[in-house]
């Protein structure tokens, strides 16, 4: 019974609801050509006065709605959007010159990612260089301390190959790619400068949206004429690298 | 050495920074999507798979960009990248339709700023260049590049400021004429007879052709006569053949 009851009162809530719900588009349907005036942008004046007061509340609300619209609009900026293009690291490995012997490198590296494929990369690098066989046998010294010191700068192209995913364990999944560089620079080195050639191959890892490691092996060369007559030295490193993604 | 290495410790701080930088950073835009689907790749490439896709009148918030793929969230919160072509079709909140920056040859006759790297042969020895310009209008850029020259007998380092007139800028292979001038600085290599460092001055009238590729890229093949005006009695005049790549903007 009781539930009857309740059943009773709730319908007729619902109906209550429902008739006031539909009451304003009852009323729209009359719209008094004042109310039209005043929804086409003419401001209501005594030329046609409201013939019933409903109507002119209804022109009132639609003038309100009219002023107020209730979109929330979300401004939409492309320039906001973070770019992830340009790539600022440091470096550090070993860095072999031929008959100078083999010693730690350390540098920096900047690169600008053109496409999802090619890539423009300069890298600085310096390292230091040991006595020549030739020189530790005699009393010969071919340099001084000031021209052992070995600073290069290259300036690659790099292109991107098998890009893929790298997963730890279960839950963890890491962009990687391999690439390979090619590109010229100048290596100060001797008391000169002499023109390089650079070819190398790396790999990129990437912990996060915006930092990576790379593995990197790569061959700088470049024509010495220290030693008597011309000769292509070839110069193998190995580095690691970190880098920042901005 | 390790006392030469105070940069590398400065660089670092300012690579950690950087990084704190990016990660605080975010600034998420949402976009609805217009097209009938878009595909959801895993990673930013075209061999990425394809893990999910977003209908129409669905709102993606957009994370960030790495040349042409963006990094987006859906609103059952799965992330991935869509490619900017796919993206051309989007809304913004206002139901206006977006433009993503995509250059086109339109936009190479319009460039402001242009910005290089050059590579080649001065006289004989190899020549690297880099180089910006300002363009007043299509037809005149002016350039200032820095060039190192390494030679068999002597190094030397370049600088140079052009005047560069393009008659058809809205042609795809863009002819151009320059005239310049400059210092250039003569080393000569250690293992030969020492002399003296040089600086003279240079005039330089040259010639050659952009070649627009796509996007915002295009190639450089160019031309130049230098006149080193040396101490001595003669003038010194070098041929200089380079090509290069650009962006502009």
């Amino acid at each position: 019974m009781e539930i009857r009851f309740q059943h009773f009162l709730l319908n007729a809530l619902l109906g209550l609801v429902f008739a006031m719900s539909i009451t304003p588009s009852v009323a729209e349907t009359d719209v008094s050509p004042a109310d039209e005036a005043s929804v086409s942008g003419q401001p209501l004046d005594s030329e046609h006065p409201a013939p019933q007061s409903q109507s002119q509340s209804q022109s009132q609300q639609n003038e309100r709605l009219r002023l107020e619209p209730n979109i929330q609009r979300i401004p939409f900026d492309p320039a906001k959007i973070d770019t992830e293009d340009f790539e600022l690291g440091i470096l550090a490995g070993l860095m072999s010159v031929e008959d100078f012997g083999v010693n730690s490198l350390m540098g920096v590296r900047a690169a600008y990612h053109v496409s999802e494929d090619f890539f423009l990369e300069a890298q600085y690098a310096i390292t230091d260089t040991e006595p020549t066989s030739a020189e530790t046998l005699s009393a010969l010294q071919l340099l001084t301390d000031e021209q052992r010191e070995l600073s290069y700068y290259t300036l690659s192209l790099g292109y991107n190959i098998l890009p893929s995913e790298a997963y730890l364990g279960r839950k963890f999944a890491f962009r990687s790619s391999l690439y390979f560089l090619a590109g010229a620079g100048s290596t100060d080195f001797a008391g000169d400068k002499h023109f390089t050639i650079s070819v190398g191959a790396g790999y990129r890892f990437l912990l996060n949206d915006w930092l990576a490691v790379h593995l990197d092996m790569q061959n700088n060369m470049f024509d010495l004429d220290l030693l008597g007559e011309e000769k292509t030295l070839q110069n193998l490193q190995f580095h690691v690298g970190l880098s920042s993604f901005f | 050495m390790t006392a030469k290495h105070g940069w590398l410790v400065a660089i670092i701080l300012t690579l950690l920074l950087q990084g704190e930088l990016a990660w605080s950073k975010k600034n998420p835009q949402s976009v609805q999507i217009a097209d009938a689907y878009i595909d959801i790749h895993r990673g930013p490439g075209r061999g990425f798979p394809i893990f999910y896709v977003v209908e129409r009148g669905e709102n993606i918030e957009i994370i960030l960009r790495q040349t042409d793929w963006f990094k987006i969230t859906t609103p059952d919160g799965k992330t991935g990248w869509a490619h900017r072509k796919q993206l051309e079709k989007t809304l913004d909140g206002s139901g206006k339709k977006i433009r993503f920056i995509d250059l086109v040859f339109q936009d190479f006759e319009k460039r402001r700023l242009e910005q290089g790297i050059l590579g080649g042969d001065f006289g004989g020895a190899r020549i690297l260049t880099a180089y910006g310009g300002y363009a007043f209008t299509p037809n005149i850029t002016t350039e200032l590049a820095l060039s190192q020259i390494l030679g068999k007998f002597s190094d030397g380092f370049l600088v140079n400021v052009k005047v560069v007139g393009e008659p058809f800028p809205h042609w795809r292979y863009s002819p151009y004429l320059a005239l310049g001038t400059g210092i250039i600085r003569t080393e000569p290599s250690s293992t030969i007879v020492q002399t003296e460092d040089r600086t003279d001055e240079t005039m330089l009238v040259g010639i050659g052709t952009r070649i627009y590729l796509t996007q915002r890229y295009f190639l450089r093949v160019e031309y130049n006569n230098h006149l080193v005006l040396t101490s001595r009695d003669e003038n010194e005049e070098i041929h200089e053949w380079k090509l290069g790549f650009s962006t502009f903007y």
